[in-house]
């Protein structure tokens, strides 16, 4: 009765993702013997050594390589001499002070990645991301790297994760998918579970394979490579799941909610989808197994849930509008934080939850107050009209150190059309309290949206030029509608047709900075602020 | 006389090394001010934390 559950890259290797300690913290509760592994951080620790960066230089041609990839092979004695001290770096909380030698160790690191592409060209490798040089959302493309013998990861999981998992043998595989980019991965180690440990099944989840399910099943794309798909909210279902498996030893899941399954003949069910009734909070996320001192950071962050769905609910762009809200109590909340604060032995939290209400987070402070703990969190906030200066000098004593921001656009005509339900006057009002109460903000901005106009895209660099004083940081993003081709296979895209032209030539990039007050705009920023 | 030499040569090692590497961020594109990829994000991410854990 063993089990690993796994995380896999793409991610920022700076906390481990939370589903994978959630459902560790579950199901070792229920009695099972779950190993976890956080795959993502030992790939960019693994990948930034200097004993894979040796062994990817001796397999170099020096005389083969472009000029471009020169400029590469020429760092390599720098590269291999300093990567160690480069990560030890991004862990040592007093490199913190110094932002430019910060800046240029995130840029080293950066150009010590592009190393891989020397051999494995179809990547583009980023701390904590990928990005494919083929269309990764396309199931051909994806299979022929899958079982492509210069796929990266078949090449890392055999190298670097092989052993645990014939030393384990688990009975159970699990793997959370949580973006497009983690597809490829999750496959490719799949695939490699199959071939050297056939008993094992193979258990996927997360946030895209519950996007996606329906065509992997319809269209029977990688029909060999899992054995079970939870799809949603799984913290109920995966209970369901394993007492099935495991305590009746059955074959016939046809009383697990949201779970694809294949019987004896091979045939694929799809089970009712059920969403949860009730939040328990009774089990806290389980840490322990990770290796919580490599993370890329020099505290260890805990991520925590603080509530699930929107309050509000009701943009127009959002996915997880019109799902019910729950929130944990003010209290259970007081009891994880402390909980966990003293098992692991650190101050730092980041609430996880996409929109936690603001007054939630307010009576939590006066409780941290009120028992004089002293921790410092980070959340999404929704700037609610009965934000006021009290409440925002709350939020920050009970230690809110960073809240970010949806305010989406500058425009009110594009806030109104988006459902958004607040005003432009209220989100100055806002940014300036939170400032005023040094809470850091960030804030992320969304042009585009249906094809909006650049009168009105103008009006949100307006927002920024006028706020810069308050926001601290920020992220662009050009909205970009879903559209799934059904009937054109040869063109079929599993979940965002990236192929779509862009309607908008301004912006041809997606993301833009300000950093402690200076901004550090793309040059496109100018042109559309200047024009 | 010594010394002054070693140093000197580090000193020279140095530069060029910082040169190569200045090169090398601009062909493959890694710079603060232009990469607006998710290598930013994770910079920013890391200052974010700068921000936090003071």
């Amino acid at each position: 009765m063993k089990t690993i559950l796994a995380s896999v890259p793409p991610w920022y290797p700076n906390q481990p993702y939370l589903s994978i300690p959630l459902l560790t913290g579950i199901l070792r509760n229920e009695g099972y013997r779950v190993y976890q592994r956080d795959i993502n951080l030992s790939f960019f620790d693994n990948l930034l050594s200097e004993k894979e960066l040796v062994t990817q230089f001796s397999s170099i041609t020096q005389n083969s390589l472009s000029e471009k990839e020169k400029s590469l092979y020429t760092l390599k004695d720098y590269f291999i001499n300093n990567v160690f001290l480069m990560k030890s770096q991004l862990r040592d909380l007093s490199f913190y002070k110094n932002k430019i030698a910060l800046k240029e160790t995130f840029e080293d690191i950066d150009l010590i990645l592009k190393t891989y592409q020397l051999n494995y060209n179809d990547l583009n490798i980023s701390l904590g991301y990928i990005e494919y040089n083929f269309n990764h959302f396309n199931p051909n493309t994806i299979i022929k790297y899958i079982d492509d013998s210069n796929n990266l990861f078949k090449y890392y999981f055999e190298k670097y994760e092989l052993d645990y998992l014939l030393e384990i043998i688990p009975d159970i595989f699990g793997i959370s998918i949580t973006i497009p980019e983690q597809l490829i991965p999750a496959l490719s180690f799949a695939k490699i579970i199959k071939q050297y440990s056939p008993p094992t099944k193979i258990l996927l989840g997360g946030d895209y394979i519950s996007r996606i399910y329906e065509k992997f099943v319809k269209n029977n794309f990688f029909d060999e490579l899992y054995d079970f798909i939870l799809i949603g909210e799984t913290e109920e279902s995966i209970k369901i799941l394993f007492k099935t498996f495991f305590d009746k030893n059955n074959n016939i899941f046809d009383n697990v909610p949201n779970l694809i399954w294949k019987d004896k003949s091979n045939k694929t069910h799809i089970n009712n989808k059920e969403s949860i009734s009730k939040y328990s909070n009774n089990v806290y996320p389980d840490f322990d197994g990770l290796e919580l001192d490599k993370y890329f950071t020099p505290k260890f962050i805990i991520p925590i849930e603080v509530s699930k769905g929107c309050y509000w609910g009701k943009c127009k762009f959002c996915e997880i509008a019109g799902k019910q809200y729950f929130q944990k109590t003010s209290n259970s909340l007081l009891k994880e934080i402390k909980f966990l604060s003293a098992k692991y032995n650190t101050n730092y939290f980041s609430f996880v939850s996409s929109a936690p209400s603001p007054k939630l987070l307010k009576i939590l402070s006066n409780l941290l107050i009120k028992e004089n703990i002293k921790i410092y969190w980070s959340a999404m906030l929704r700037l609610e009209p009965y934000i006021d200066n009290k409440f925002a000098e709350t939020l920050y004593n009970g230690g809110m150190k960073l809240a970010m921001i949806g305010i989406e656009s500058g425009s009110q005509k594009t806030l109104d059309a988006m459902n958004k339900g607040l005003s432009i006057k209220n989100n100055n009002k806002i940014l300036r309290l939170l400032s005023r109460n040094n809470i850091f903000t960030h804030c992320y901005f969304m042009l585009n949206y249906e094809n909006e106009d650049v009168f009105e895209q103008k009006k949100t660099f307006e927002f920024i030029q006028n706020n810069r004083k308050y926001i601290n940081s920020l992220s662009i993003t050009d909205y970009v509608k879903p559209i799934f081709k059904e009937n054109d296979l040869n063109n079929f895209n599993i979940y965002l047709d990236n192929s779509l032209p862009k309607t908008n030539t301004l912006i041809q990039s997606n993301r833009y900075f300000i950093e402690d007050k200076n901004p550090i705009f793309h040059i496109n920023t100018y042109l559309v602020i200047n024009a | 006389m010594k010394r002054t030499k070693i140093h000197s040569k580090r000193n020279s090692d140095s530069k060029k090394k910082q040169h190569l590497k200045k090169e090398a961020k601009k062909i493959w594109g890694i710079s603060s001010t232009t990469n607006i990829g998710n290598f930013f994000i994770s910079c920013r991410k890391g200052l974010l934390l700068s921000k936090i854990v003071k």
